[in-house]
């Protein structure tokens, strides 16, 4: 049995699955209730699928980028879990996990998150579903200018399209589709599926090495860099 | 009361503490990752700096109090966590972590408040200690007089109503470019100093009630900092410290007199980090010994923030079967009662 959770952002997304299915899972919106939410979620899925938590063999958890708290209590989570049922714990990325969400494109496709303070969390993905950019943090605007200057047609998703949407559609004009709303969250399943291909890729590591991608320092740090430049 | 084993993890502030502590008086193992280094150079804890870092080496540091005191999870008959009061993201963290611990291995779990987990602390080199009893718990996030009536009844009398006695020093130390925490820094400057050498404020010395305020003191003496430096006149450290030390001491003693004898109880209980402060000791020594009373204090290393002194209050919580379910949360301004 796997288990996957991504609590990165507003939704709360869980799956269950044995041999190559999908056995349970749940897709909820659950802003600020992730540390209150998850662990009864996971029990009930589990209870549906007929398990226990002993009968998990692997845990795979969305790292992030997205709210800082929101991550930790993910990954805080995993930990514990993996610790204390003793299996291995794999980490994907959140941006990735979107991305995956959609159908192969020719598009580059962007998934956007809302990284507060007026900038967003994104990556950009070619249509093998690989990833061509690093997981950057910036300016909406800034984005839009950048790939309305490389011309390319782009594909966006994500929930930070509700808030910034409009700058994209303004800025790229034709150069820009956007994917359905309920594509949006950071899916489960699809993050199953990635942490599979994962293992099959690499060794995984002590379950206490898989840690947050925040990109962002803290304000303090931040701030401090600032008055040094 | 039953015998228990239970892993205790702290996370309310910057060390990251996991222990395994066997009837609430034996502490089978531990370990500690403090981040004084890391908050350092902001003059005091950064809650975001915090929140990683606890993420970062909280299960490596609960495999080593596992480790060193021999057991395994299976072993235990319970997980205990700090619920509250501390920093919302850093209590998180500890929270999320003893859940998924505690519904992985089928385990009860036991929150527990941070200030019975400091006034707990007393109890390891004291077996003999048992309420009622008022404690004075004094930390650098706390300050606060409670009278114990019997286990696990709590009244707070009084509390800080701006900075904690921990932040005040800190402060003040920043402010002289003396560095981080300021605890002992002030302490040890003050040893040499004339606690008398300058008259700084004593506020609510007394107010009938059991309350404490410092930011008027630290107000005065940062003014007495700039109007120093304005004159160009030099500033004697070690007077400037001592005094500043005694002006909060003194509130802290007479207030605490007062409570012991309004509880007519006989029995203190020094507790936090900044009851490691030496002056503190033998002030409240000085006023416990004129009246017949005693004082009890934790060991050193149990003063400060610590995972022993939560595995110590969690004992009775299981005793209690206050068990917390799957959905708890934490519990940032969580009070005593
Ligand atoms: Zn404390």
């Amino acid at each position: 049995m796997i288990l996957a959770f991504d609590t990165s952002t507003d939704w709360l997304s869980i799956a269950i699955g044995r041999s190559d299915q999908i056995i349970a899972e749940i897709e909820e919106r659950a802003p600020r209730a992730h540390l209150n939410r998850l662990l009864p979620a996971i029990d009930d899925l589990l209870k549906k699928a007929g398990g226990a938590p002993g009968d998990i063999e692997q845990i795979a958890v969305g790292v992030g980028p997205g709210s800082f708290t929101g991550v930790r209590i993910a990954i805080s989570t995993a930990q514990g879990l993996a610790h204390a049922i003793g299996c291995p714990l794999i980490g994907v990325s959140t941006l990735d996990t979107i991305a995956a969400r959609l159908p192969k494109s020719n598009a580059t496709i962007y998934p956007i998150l809302d990284a507060k303070r007026g900038e967003v969390y994104t990556a950009g993905y070619n249509n093998l579903g690989h990833r061509v950019s690093d997981h950057q943090v910036l300016a909406p605007e800034k984005l839009a200018r950048k790939l309305s200057e490389s011309g390319k047609p782009v594909l966006m998703t994500g929930d930070g399209l509700e808030k910034y949407r409009d700058i994209f559609q303004n800025e790229l004009g034709d150069l820009a589709t956007f994917s359905k709303p309920t594509l949006w969250p950071p899916n489960a399943s699809v993050l199953i599926k990635l942490a599979r291909e994962k293992i099959e890729k690499e060794p995984v590591g002590s379950y206490f090495k898989v840690l947050p991608i925040y990109i962002r320092l803290s304000d303090a740090e931040e701030s401090s860099k600032r008055e040094k430049s | 009361m039953n015998s228990a084993t239970i892993l205790a993890i702290e996370t309310s502030c910057d060390e990251t503490a996991a222990a395994v502590v066997r009837d609430g008086r034996e502490c089978l193992g531990q370990a500690l990752a403090s981040q004084i280094d890391l908050h350092a150079r902001f003059g005091g804890v950064v809650p975001e700096i915090a929140s990683r870092s606890h993420q970062e080496v909280i299960n490596p540091i609960i495999e080593e109090a596992l480790e060193r005191s021999g057991k395994s999870l299976a072993d235990l008959d319970g997980i205990a966590v700090t619920q509250g009061p501390g920093l919302p993201g850093a209590l998180m963290v500890g929270m999320a972590t003893a859940k998924a611990l505690s519904f992985g291995a089928s385990k009860p779990l036991i929150g527990v408040n941070h200030i019975e987990g400091h006034i707990f602390a007393s109890f390891f080199d004291h077996p003999d200690l048992s309420p009622p009893f008022i404690s004075l718990v004094v930390s650098g996030g706390h300050t606060l007089l409670v009278y114990v009536s019997d286990w696990g009844e709590y009244e707070v009398l009084g509390e800080t109503l701006d900075d904690a006695a921990g932040e005040a020093f800190d402060k003040i130390s920043s402010y002289l470019g003396l560095g981080y925490p300021g605890g002992p820094i002030i302490e040890n400057l003050a040893k040499k100093g004339d606690p008398a050498a300058i008259n700084f404020p004593r506020a609510m010395m007394k107010t009938p009630n059991y309350n404490f305020s410092l930011s008027g003191l630290k107000t005065s003496v940062l003014y007495y900092i700039a109007k120093k430096k304005s004159a160009h006149e030099e500033i004697n450290l070690e007077n400037l410290a001592a005094s500043f030390q005694e002006a909060v001491i003194d509130v802290q003693v007479s207030k605490t007199e007062r409570a012991i004898r309004e509880k007519n109880v006989d029995r203190l209980v020094l507790a936090g980090g900044v009851g490691a402060n030496m002056r503190l000791r033998a002030r409240l020594a000085e006023v416990v010994k004129t009246n017949g009373w005693r004082l009890y204090y934790p060991p050193l290393a149990l003063c400060t923030d610590n995972a022993v002194m939560i595995g110590a209050a969690a004992w009775f919580g299981y005793n209690r079967g206050a068990f917390l379910g799957l959905d708890a949360e934490t519990k940032p301004n969580m009070t005593l009662n």
